[in-house]
């Protein structure tokens, strides 16, 4: 499952859906706005969102991961729009039978997101607003 | 031919939209629009490498565009 919303999620909500009885490893990451960055204070976030290319990145990067690695399922939940410090931005959601795998598809799904999913966070602070510097294919 | 360009991020503050209509040669290539564009707002022309996407795929400067494409010139992205 690929979602890119304005509301926030809940894990439990994206444990539930996930799960399966062939799962012995459900592995999660969290990504949510940190209040520092490159030394300075961050107060809020905003994130902008190219939402119909995002949502086919997504679903190329969780294809791809499904077929790369012996996991069962793969959900991405990924937030835009005005975010508070502490609150969650994206999960990823990997399920399989094993745990090594699991890592290895969710830092798979992570990096890929972090280089090809027009995504773009700006950082609120005392002295000014900034884009958050990117890396890109 | 016309083609749809749109802005994110930063590039919407250089060229103040987030969108707009632009004309271009048949058998104009993504390059030919780069040009286009710096040509329409100047802050642009400082950008040494501009991410483009055409029809939500990235794609480099020889891909030739068609009548109706939809382009989208972003920085770097930042997601995760």
């Amino acid at each position: 499952m690929i979602e890119v919303t304005l509301d926030d999620f809940s894990v439990d909500g994206v444990l539930s859906r996930l799960q399966k009885k062939s799962m012995g490893a459900t592995l999660f990451f969290v990504g949510t706005v940190r209040d520092e960055s490159n030394g300075r204070r961050v107060d809020r976030m905003e994130i902008q969102v190219y939402k119909a290319m995002a949502i086919k990145q997504l679903e190329s990067i969780r294809s791809e991961a499904l077929e790369k690695f012996d996991v069962d399922e793969v959900d991405v939940i990924h937030r835009f729009g005005n975010l508070d410090v502490t609150d969650k931005i994206m999960i990823i959601g990997v399920g399989a039978a094993h745990r090594a795998e699991a890592f290895d598809a969710c830092r798979y799904v992570l990096e890929n997101i972090k280089r090809r999913v027009p995504i773009w966070k700006k950082e609120f602070t005392p002295s000014g607003d900034y884009w958050v510097e990117g890396e890109t294919l | 031919m016309k083609i749809w360009v749109k802005y994110f991020a930063s590039y919407r503050a250089l060229t103040g939209l987030s969108a707009e209509k632009v004309q271009l040669p048949e058998g104009s290539s993504v390059e030919g629009l780069i040009k286009k564009v710096k040509s329409l707002h100047e802050p642009l022309r400082k950008v040494e490498h501009l991410l483009v996407a055409v029809n939500m795929e990235f794609v480099d400067s020889r891909t030739i565009l068609r009548e109706g494409n939809t382009a989208a010139f972003f920085p770097s992205v930042s997601g995760g």
